[in-house]
């Protein structure tokens, strides 16, 4: 009896579909965290008359087929990359990325990962810093006794200077953003941080504000895009479509024992 | 005697077919454009006058097309049809017809299905996108219009097909049609309407499937019930004919 099977395999689905919308509730208050979504697709499906089959000799065919389906399967768990609101935070290393893109970050190991949490700090160095206390990429070093930084739409980074003629303003450099041609396919390695795959195409680099390149706020963050009255429907609807299948199990269940019963 | 008990066997077997399809209906409650799916049973008649006895017989599982809920996911890429006809994708096998509107970008920037199949435009080409990309809106006719550099420019028309008997159509994993060839091939659709951001979603109806559900566990019940007083009656049988002949 494959009804057994597939409702579990309906169940395995539900469970699937309840974790994603978990960690998406887990990280409602996440910096620039991207909602996901699991995304069902249908299994084999099998064949018991085809579709087209002669049924006599004089030519007649079977108009429909009998096609069972053997259940579902996750097809994929996605990214949504839609932007988040902005929130002002007023601190001079917080920026936020309007529109596309993502800063570059050097990894421990010399990779180079991708995020749009923006709440960078300065190191005991001056280096511009995530916060893991991976440095920015291109790097940027604070001079001491800088008044003030001031990183405009374009990414250049201005530093305000306690100079011996009043305070001078120093262009220390410059923030490039990447962006990719599927940015669905990155993929997540924790601590907001994402990584380049065979899916997501190569990095193109580029200068913050210019045309298909997001413009940098500074002294901004960008919230999370979840939604929570949208996962919390969703949550109930998965709920009950699990409830279903479970209800599909005990009355195949039923079924057997009618039948193991046969005198 | 045994041919009461055959056409009860014919009966539970069917039945705990059209279980399964009900359980298929159930586990993709959740799947987009999913299309429920039921069984059509016949009567199979054999002999003739007083010996003439009738099976039950599963001839078909009739897929449902009407459409499912469609529903808001904001996602620019995400696009449902409003209305009948396929979208088309490019696999190694042929052209597969889908409902499923879920798009993403490959890494060379064509625009693809679910399950990584290129989704192609009416002349059977795929269609690319940039990579600097941005607004892209997806019209009612399927054009795709994105912002490169500041200027507008239209990315190719997503192509819409149509069935002249869907009964026709079979189905392959992961929410793909195949077509038998002519007179049932796809032809163009002219008319027909596109939602940007949305998706159609299963249409799977739970009260329906609960209660035929319900029917399908009590007639096993009653068919097991039946084939059990056969079983008697013949036990019964046996015994009065043997006592007859001491």
């Amino acid at each position: 009896m494959r009804a057994l099977s597939i409702a579990s395999t309906g169940m395995l689905a539900q469970q699937t579909n309840v974790d994603v919308i978990a960690n998406n509730i887990a990280n409602l208050s996440t910096t620039a965290y991207k909602r996901q979504r699991a995304e069902f697709q249908d299994l084999l499906y099998q064949n018991q008359t085809r579709v087209g089959t002669s049924s006599s000799d004089a030519g007649t065919v079977v108009p429909t087929g009998i096609q069972i389906g053997l259940g579902v399967k996750t097809g994929s768990v996605y990214r949504v990359h839609e932007q988040g609101r902005m929130v002002e935070t007023g601190n001079q290393f917080d920026m936020a990325i309007n529109g596309q893109g993502f800063f570059q970050i050097t990894t421990p190991t010399g990779g180079t990962a991708y995020t749009r949490d923006g709440s960078f700090q300065v190191n005991a160095q001056g280096q511009l810093v995530n916060s893991n206390g991976y440095a920015v990429s291109p790097g940027i070093t604070v001079p001491q006794g800088a008044l003030d930084v001031t990183v405009n739409e374009s990414g250049e980074v201005l530093a305000t200077i306690d100079g011996a003629d009043g305070s001078e303003i120093q262009n220390i450099g410059q923030l490039d953003l990447a962006v990719f041609v599927n940015p669905a396919g990155l993929e997540a390695t924790g601590n907001n941080l994402l990584t380049e795959t065979e899916a997501s195409g190569t990095p193109i680099t580029g200068t913050p504000g210019a045309d298909g390149f997001g413009a940098i706020e500074q002294k901004f963050l960008e919230t999370s895009n979840v939604d929570s009255v949208t996962e919390i429907t969703q949550l109930i609807a998965a709920q009950r479509a699990y409830e279903m299948n479970s209800r599909i199990i005990s009355t195949s269940d039923e079924m057997l024992q009618a039948v193991s019963q046969l005198r | 005697m045994e041919t009461a008990a055959y056409i009860a066997l014919s009966r539970q077997t069917a039945l705990f077919r059209q279980m399964d399809v009900i359980a298929n209906n159930v586990a993709n409650i959740n799947t987009a454009g999913y299309k429920s799916e039921y069984m059509l049973f016949q009567e199979l008649v054999s002999g003739s006058g007083a010996g003439q006895s009738s099976f039950a017989s599963d001839v078909a599982t009739i897929r449902k097309f009407d459409q499912g809920d469609l529903k808001f996911t904001g996602r620019p890429l995400d696009v449902a049809l409003d209305g009948d006809g396929f979208f088309t994708v490019q696999t190694d096998l042929g052209p597969r017809y889908t409902r499923v509107g879920q798009l993403n970008m490959g890494r060379d920037g064509q625009l693809q299905g679910t399950s990584g199949h290129s989704i192609l435009d009416a002349g059977g080409v795929p269609i690319t996108l940039s990579p600097n990309d941005t607004d892209i809106s997806i019209g009612e006719d399927g054009t795709i219009t994105a912002t490169e550099n500041g200027a507008r420019v239209q990315r190719g028309q997503i192509g819409v097909v149509r069935f002249n008997d869907l009964y026709q159509l079979q189905k392959t994993a992961s929410g793909l049609f195949e077509s038998t060839e002519a007179p049932f091939a796809a032809i163009p659709h002219e008319d027909y309407v596109l939602s940007q951001g949305m998706i159609e979603g299963s249409n799977v109806n739970p009260t329906l499937q609960v209660t035929e559900m319900i029917e399908v566990s009590r007639s096993v019940g009653r068919t097991s019930k039946m084939m059990n007083e056969l079983h008697e009656l013949q036990r019964q049988a046996v015994s009065t004919i043997a006592k007859q002949g001491q």
